[in-house]
């Protein structure tokens, strides 16, 4: 008996020994040899999403855009306010030609991309082209369709030639990495003009990015940037897991924790919690082409009865802003048209429904991802949507599952990630034919609108256009809109300098510094 | 429980084994169990002291109490056991485990299960010696050779690299006798060592042990039910009834003078090889074996006993010396002193209606059973050659009206295959069957109703052979229903039926698992007769019940035969009792007969040499018969390897020459009715042989000369 | 060994009774028996008197720890979790139970015609239930039902279909042991026709083992069930299932605690309660009688 429980109990020990070696991390990484400034130094934790490639021309997971935020750096570098920002950019500065529709961008100079070589016009030739060629077939080929020809007068100089005028083609352009035009294998090899440096990619379990010694820009005080001594991205995809990693020390930083545990943060004293509205929004898209929400009547009955402050406080934990059925923001500033919400009106829904012809009440089924929030989003509307005599049947389905057969679903909750501009949720959503047209919605004005847009160069009469968009999907549109979720992230105490962007991905840590009590 | 023993140290001195008053109880939910009551014995050198009782009489129970081994609800409760002067009830259980298996041995009943599957012959013994013995690996190797050899094993060297299951059922006793000797035992319990064993394996095993015994002088404790056994190896008997010891004393005394109605009625119940159903009924006792929770207040025998008093019923009796060292339990022993036929005169001479011989119901030419050995199907689709197991080789037999045919044989010889052929549960792969002179279809489901009417079957095990969801009364009414007949016959016939085989008609609603095992056998024969049969085949009925039991059915079939004129054929490896009950004998051996005749004209010779060898072989409960001792080398044959020629040539002990390996032996009659098949002429058969079973006794019509 | 018993016999208990004393005896299935007659109470009668619909909504006052109001507490959209625990009860036992019958029915069959007729027919279908049993259950079910939808049917459907190989394979086996006994030689003598064999003389010998594989079969069924559920992939919301509530509620558990431990206290405690009735069960029916009368 004694030997049965001395052999459990060394077992015993030697697990627990091998889990606290196991959680044991490994403090501040070595510090550099000559330390410049009291904010230098350090290496930070950050928990990021699951990713997929290296190649920046092949983004797709937010954990691909946060990892290749870290190692590159842009033509144009989208500030926090969603506006471009020359000091961070690799362009000095750039200039419109009206009449040759012509872009010219002036490239800094002495840019050195990790491995040493100087960046010129070249390798930002090489990018874009490689970003608009349909055989390398990235995303964004439509995007960049409308660029006519780029050429390089010099090795500092990049033109790019339009077909149409583009407003917005700053923004276009900005937050694209620059790739080294001579690397002949950018699927693996990461070689790019950013802060760090990769030094070890493991995409199931985690990223090792060191500091570039050679990182062309500096600090306010002249001292070279960044301050971080390195990075290391954590591949933690579940959010309640990133959320305990942070709160256990094993993470410094991590990017959206879950909306529903953000009751804790007050509660946690060593923890920041950093937020911005953003335009990150879920919608109830219905089919526009199929009966019974091709009679307006109908979508407007549907939108009548939905009360959206609910939704936002039960599906978002009231972490966000109530949407106004638009897929413009409050974050795109003054491209948003503030109208109240619609006052919840049964009885005039199911009047307008009874004129529809559905008296009786209507049969719906709607499909949703089965995450929060768009389950919960479901569950909600369809206690709403009893009132007015709609019964709808949810189904839900594994997210994967969900994205393969979105676009034809003629009831389902979708979600929609930052854009740089609503001009671009048109183009990918809502004009006739757009690629993800998910409602099959088309309206004339809508369209004639969004192609004014796309070329109108004043920015007030953009605004006007953008104002009327708005009424129009207030007045006929086919989705409901409950609400615009902020960004978030949280971080230890000891990470400074986190300045919360629009986009949420795109936290610039160029400047974070490290201030370890 | 106030009866005192009184102690036996005069009797036995010095005794290696010495259990005084021991009490055994066990605890179930009715409160404790005195499965053992105030037992003493004791056990010197050299001694095979035989402890005899039937099913529930603690025998096993008061084994294990010895060696301290009882289940977890077991407790002794009162008394000591000794060896060798260490009082075992005190030791530690350490210490106790170091007892076993060096100072007290055990063998058991099922010699495989004994042993380790996965270890060989050699290392096995081998372990033993090294484990207590304390020897080296070498010179334990060499110690397992020397205990095989010192068990007449052929060939030690060889079978001590063989697995166990590569010897057959004898040799693996022999060599759990040899694991149970290795470490010089001052005490051996064998517990049933050879009851499932064939007769002429048993025989052997006994001389064995009795040879052991003069050269390993320890104390022996051999518990039976089998008292042919106990008269043939033990120097001392204790019988054993629900607990107590009711008589005690050497194996002549108890066996002549038999001074308690238990033992009379024990040795009563047992056919005597030299007695037919003609001249003698056997004496059942009456009554049932009392439960242990509720023990008749008094002697417990009083309930069943003969010559019961008011006395007997009211006052426990204790254990008196009738004579020097044999004790008994009775208070009116002195009445059965010096009359040892006194309760054994029921023995007389039965009422026996002589008939004549009717024809023949049932005849069976050349039968012959051929097993393939396939792998499954599957395998079978891509075999080749294909090896049989010719279990039924070509045998002839015919039954007559009235009269019951017995087959008798050891292990493999086929004869349960040769009645599940007749019965059609097998299909015989040729020769015929015919029933009153019709041709039957071998299997059983292309039988008309009426030739399966009158084909029915009593099987060996009682428990197995009725539907534990129904009642008894249901189990017996399904071939009336069968039949079609209406409800209210059918309940009148069930009625008649229960009487016909003894039972109360109160029994009708009982499940199967509220009757003994003898009761459930009557059933059985009830639902077989329900059917009018003209034969019943029984197969091995008796084998798993108690000899008292045993007693009352054969009593019954004999009974029934009578009155009903059924035919049977008697089918089992206890020569006694088919010599008692047939009429005719037929002794198979591997698949063939070897000699067939009339019950009387098979135990006389000119003998089949096999038929003289069981014959030597059985077991006799008195000690005053004489038996010729013809020993068989060897073991069954398998029957996939038959020997050519006779099939009895490699094991035969009157081999004659070439001429047994190579050609079949002729059939040769005796008699008209009596045949024998072998090489050897019958004059030569009579100039060699001799009566193998001699009575020393009074009725001269037994003592013949060759 | 036979023991003779005395021929006065005292009165036979019914079936039933013996029953009753063997889950007596043991303290376990007694409180196993407790808590599955609970839950059947509380599914058969519980939606009657539920305070609250189990969908209805009231999404001020979400996330509300236990209350005198609501003794469970309120979850992400207001709704009560008692209301929802007590409605979600039906729906397990009729799932699981319905697709626990349907194994063990189907089984039975299989297994009594497999393990009688032996065979070709035995080697085929002992064949096909293992291949059915190397497919790891949960994957089958979740591909089954992407594939077909996940609706009541179809899951109880799926269930059912995973657990029939163990119950073929239990069914068998015994059968295999019962027809070489001599009461099944006996009806083969008198002839009697392969049914009545099958039925009258197996089968009955064959169900206090059905008994206790069935309701092991109910046991895994539950679990199954829930973790389905907790996949999405049982009854759509709002329908109060177990398991998808235990989901929903995973990312509020550091917030509300509540919210998640109802259901799944709930789901562990039927399977424990139903898995010491069946391991009474099998102390009472197996193997035959009640042991009390039997002593070495």
């Amino acid at each position: 008996m004694s030997k049965k429980y001395s052999i459990l109990i060394a077992v015993l020990l030697l697990f627990s020994l091998l889990a606290f070696g196991c959680s044991q991390n490994d403090t501040s990484g070595n510090e550099s040899g000559e330390k410049l400034s009291p904010k230098h130094g350090g290496t930070l934790r950050i928990a990021i999403d699951t990713t997929t490639a290296l190649d920046p021309t092949f983004l797709t997971t937010s954990g691909d855009n946060q990892a290749a935020s870290m190692w590159n750096d842009y033509l144009v570098f989208c500030g926090e306010d969603g506006r471009p920002d020359p000091e961070r950019s690799l362009a000095e500065s750039w200039e419109y030609d009206e009449a040759e529709k012509a872009w010219t961008f002036k490239l800094r100079k002495g840019v050195l991309f990790h491995d040493g070589k100087e960046m010129t016009s070249r390798d930002v030739k090489f990018t874009f082209d490689r970003l608009r060629d349909p055989d390398v077939g990235a995303k964004t080929v439509d995007l960049f369709s409308n660029i006519a020809d780029i050429t390089t007068p010099d090795e500092y100089t990049v033109v790019f030639k339009l077909k149409e005028t583009n407003p917005e083609f700053l923004l276009d352009l900005a937050d694209r990495a620059i790739l080294d035009a001579d690397n002949p294998d950018l699927k693996t090899k990461a070689n790019g003009v950013g802060p760090f440096m990769v030094e070890s990619y493991n995409p199931e379990d985690r990223i090792v990015l060191k500091r570039n010694p050679n990182y062309w820009r500096k600090d306010a005080d002249g001292n070279p940037l960044p301050y971080l001594d390195g990075l290391e991205l954590i591949v933690i995809p579940d959010k309640t897991a990133a959320l305990e990693a942070l709160r256990s020390g094993q993470v410094d930083f991590m990017y959206e924790p879950p909306s529903e545990s953000l009751e804790l943060f007050e509660k946690e004293p060593d923890i920041t919690l950093y937020t911005k509205p953003s335009a990150t929004h879920y919608l109830i898209r219905m089919r526009a082409d199929v009966a019974p929400f091709n009679d307006v009547r109908v979508r407007q009955a549907l939108k009548l009865a939905t009360d959206r402050q609910e939704m936002l406080e039960a599906a978002f934990d009231n972490f966000g802003v109530v949407g106004l059925d638009t897929p413009v923001s409050p974050a795109y500033g003054d491209y948003y048209l503030d109208a109240p919400e619609p006052k919840r009106d049964v009885e005039k829904a199911k009047q307008l429904l009874a004129e529809a012809g559905y008296a009786d009440g209507l049969k719906l089924t709607i499909y949703s991802p089965e995450i929060r929030p768009n389950s919960a989003i479901a569950v909600i509307w369809k206690e709403q949507m009893k009132d007015i005599g709609v019964d709808v049947d949810i189904q839900l389905v594994p997210s994967d599952i969900y994205y393969v057969n979105w676009l034809d679903y003629e009831l389902g909750v979708t979600d929609w990630g930052s854009r740089t501009h609503p001009g671009v949720f048109l183009q990918q959503a809502y004009v006739s034919g757009a690629r993800w047209n998910e409602t099959h919605w088309s309206d004339s004005e809508l369209d004639d609108l969004a192609a004014k847009i796309a070329t109108e160069m004043d920015f007030d009469k953009r605004v006007e256009m953008y104002h009327r968009v708005q009424e129009i999907f207030m007045e006929r549109g086919p989705i409901i809109v409950p609400a615009f979720k902020h960004s978030a992230w949280a971080a230890s105490n000891d990470v400074k300098g986190v300045k919360p962007h629009i986009v949420e991905t795109a936290v610039d840590f160029r400047s974070v510094y490290l201030e370890r009590e | 429980m106030t009866d005192m023993h009184r102690s036996k140290e005069t009797i036995v001195p010095d005794p290696i084994l010495d259990v005084k008053n021991l009490t055994v109880t066990y605890n179930t939910d009715r409160g404790p169990v005195y499965t053992v009551r105030n037992v003493s014995l004791q056990i010197a050198a050299g001694e095979i002291y035989g402890l005899v009782g039937e099913s529930g009489s603690g025998k096993s129970t008061l084994a294990r109490a010895i060696v301290r081994y009882l289940a977890d609800n077991g407790q002794i409760k009162s008394g000591s056991v000794k060896l060798g002067g260490t009082d075992l009830l005190a030791l530690p259980m350490s210490k106790m485990q170091q007892v076993w298996g060096s100072r007290i041995t055990m063998v058991h009943q099922d010699p495989a299960a004994a042993v380790n599957p996965a270890i060989t012959i050699g290392e096995q013994i081998a372990e033993i010696a090294r484990l207590h013995l304390k020897l080296s690996s070498a010179e334990a190797k060499a110690k397992a050779i020397e205990m095989l050899k010192k068990m007449r094993m052929p060939d030690p060297e060889s079978v001590a690299k063989r697995y166990p299951h590569q010897l057959s059922g004898g040799m693996l006793q022999r060599v759990v006798i040899a694991i149970a000797l290795t470490t010089n035992p001052q005490l051996l319990i064998m517990d049933e060592p050879t009851t499932s064993l064939d007769v002429t394996t048993e025989a052997a095993i006994l001389d064995l042990v009795r040879e052991l015994l003069t050269e390993y002088k320890m104390a022996v404790l051999f518990i039976t039910h089998n008292l042919g056994v106990v008269a043939n190896i033990c120097n001392r008997v204790g019988v054993m009834y629900a607990g107590e010891i009711l008589e005690e004393g050497t194996v002549q005394q108890v066996f002549r003078s038999k001074l308690h109605p238990y033992t009379r009625g024990l040795l009563g119940c047992l056919p005597k090889i030299t007695d037919d159903k003609r001249n003698v009924s056997l004496t059942a006792i009456p009554g049932y074996i009392p439960r242990m929770h509720q023990l008749p207040s008094g002697c417990i025998f009083s309930p069943r006993c003969s010559m019961v008093e008011d006395e007997c019923k009211t006052v426990r009796p204790s254990l008196v010396e009738a004579e020097a060292g044999h004790f008994t339990a009775c208070r009116r022993w002195e009445i059965l002193k010096n009359k040892p036929e006194l309760l054994m005169d029921s023995q007389h001479a039965r009422d026996f209606t002589k008939h004549e011989e009717g024809p023949v119901v049932l005849s069976a030419s050349n039968i012959k059973k051929h097993f393939s050995v396939s792998a499954g199907e599957f395998a079978s689709l891509f075999k080749r050659g294909q090896t049989k197991i010719k279990a039924v080789d070509g045998v002839s037999l015919g039954v007559r009206g009235g009269f019951t045919l017995g087959v008798v044989g050891e292990s493999g010889c086929g004869k349960t295959t040769l009645s599940r052929c007749i019965a059609g549960l097998e299909e015989a792969t040729s020769g015929e069957i015919e029933l009153e002179g019709e041709l039957i279809p071998y299997s059983v489901a292309k039988r008309t109703p009426a030739q399966r009417k009158s084909i029915q079957m009593v099987f060996q095990n009682p428990d197995a052979s009725l539907n534990p969801h129904y009642t008894i009364g249901e189990s017996v009414s399904r071939p009336l229903v069968l039949m079609g007949l209406p409800k209210k016959e059918i309940q009148e016939r069930v009625r008649q039926l229960f009487n016909a085989v003894n039972l109360p008609e109160d029994y009708i609603n009982r499940l199967p698992h509220e009757l003994s095992g003898g009761e459930k056998q009557r059933i059985a024969i009830a639902r077989a007769l329900a059917a009018e049969p003209t034969l019943i085949l029984c197969d091995e009925p008796l084998s798993s019940l108690d000899v008292s039991v045993q007693a009352a059915l054969i009593n019954l079939l004999i009974k029934l035969q009578d009155s009903h004129k059924i035919s049977y054929l008697f089918i089992s490896h206890d020569l006694a009792a088919v010599r008692y009950i047939s009429d005719w004998i037929a002794v198979m051996y591997l698949g063939r007969i070897c000699e067939i005749g009339s019950a009387e004209d098979v135990f006389m010779p000119p003998y089949h040499p096999y038929t003289e060898a069981l014959l030597s072989a059985i077991p006799i409960p008195d000690p005053d018969v004489r038996q010729e001792r013809i020993r068989l080398e060897g073991s069954v044959p398998s029957a996939i390897n038959l020997p050519s020629g006779c099939r009895f040539h490699n094991r035969c002990p009157r081999k004659i020459g070439r001429i047994c390996e190579e050609q079949e032996p002729p059939w040769q009659n005796v008699s008209e009715h009596h045949r024998i098949c072998c090489h050897i002429t019958l004059d030569e058969l009579r100039n060699l042989q001799s009566e193998v079973i001699v009575r020393q006794a009074d009725s001269p019509r037994e003592v013949r000369q060759c | 060994m036979a023991i003779c018993i005395q021929s006065n016999q005292e009165y036979r208990h019914s079936k039933l009774f013996s029953i009753w004393r063997g889950i007596r005896r043991n303290t376990l299935t007694v409180i196993g028996f407790f808590i599955v007659t609970l839950f059947l109470l509380m599914a058969i009668f519980g939606p009657l008197f539920v305070p609250y619909d189990y969908a209805e909504q009231n999404i001020e006052k979400r996330l509300q720890p236990p209350s005198a109001e609501h003794i469970f507490g309120t979850d992400e959209f207001g709704r009560d979790v008692f209301s929802r625990v007590v409605v979600g009860s039906r729906n397990v036992f009729i799932v699981a139970g319905s697709g626990a019958a349907l194994a063990v029915l189907l089984g039975l069959f299989l297994g009594l015609v497999s393990g009688y007729w032996g065979g070709l027919l035995d080697d085929v279908l002992m064949r096909l239930m293992e291949v059915m049993m190397a497919i790891p259950g949960l994957l089958l079910a979740m591909l089954v039902l992407f594939s077909l939808g996940s609706s009541f049917y179809s899951v109880i459907l799926v269930v059912g279909f995973m657990y029939i190989p163990v119950v073929t394979r239990v069914v068998r086996s015994v059968v295999l042991d019962i027809k070489t006994r001599a009461f099944v030689e006996a009806a083969k003598l008198r002839g009697e026709s392969i049914g009545y064999i099958l039925f009258r003389e197996i089968l009955p010998n064959v169900l206090p083992h059905l008994a206790v594989e069935g309701s092991m079969r109910f046991v895994y069924a539950i679990f199954m069930v829930a973790s389905l559920g907790f996949l999405g992939l049982g009854v759509q919301p709002p329908a109060p299932d177990w398991g998808f509530m235990v989901s929903e509620a995973r990312p509020f558990f550091s917030v509300a605690p509540w919210v998640l431990f109802f259901p799944a206290a709930s789901i562990a405690i039927l399977v424990v309660g139903v898995s010491f009735v069946s391991d009474g069960l099998r102390r009472i029916l197996l193997p035959g009688g009640v042991s009390s009368d039997r002593y070495a």
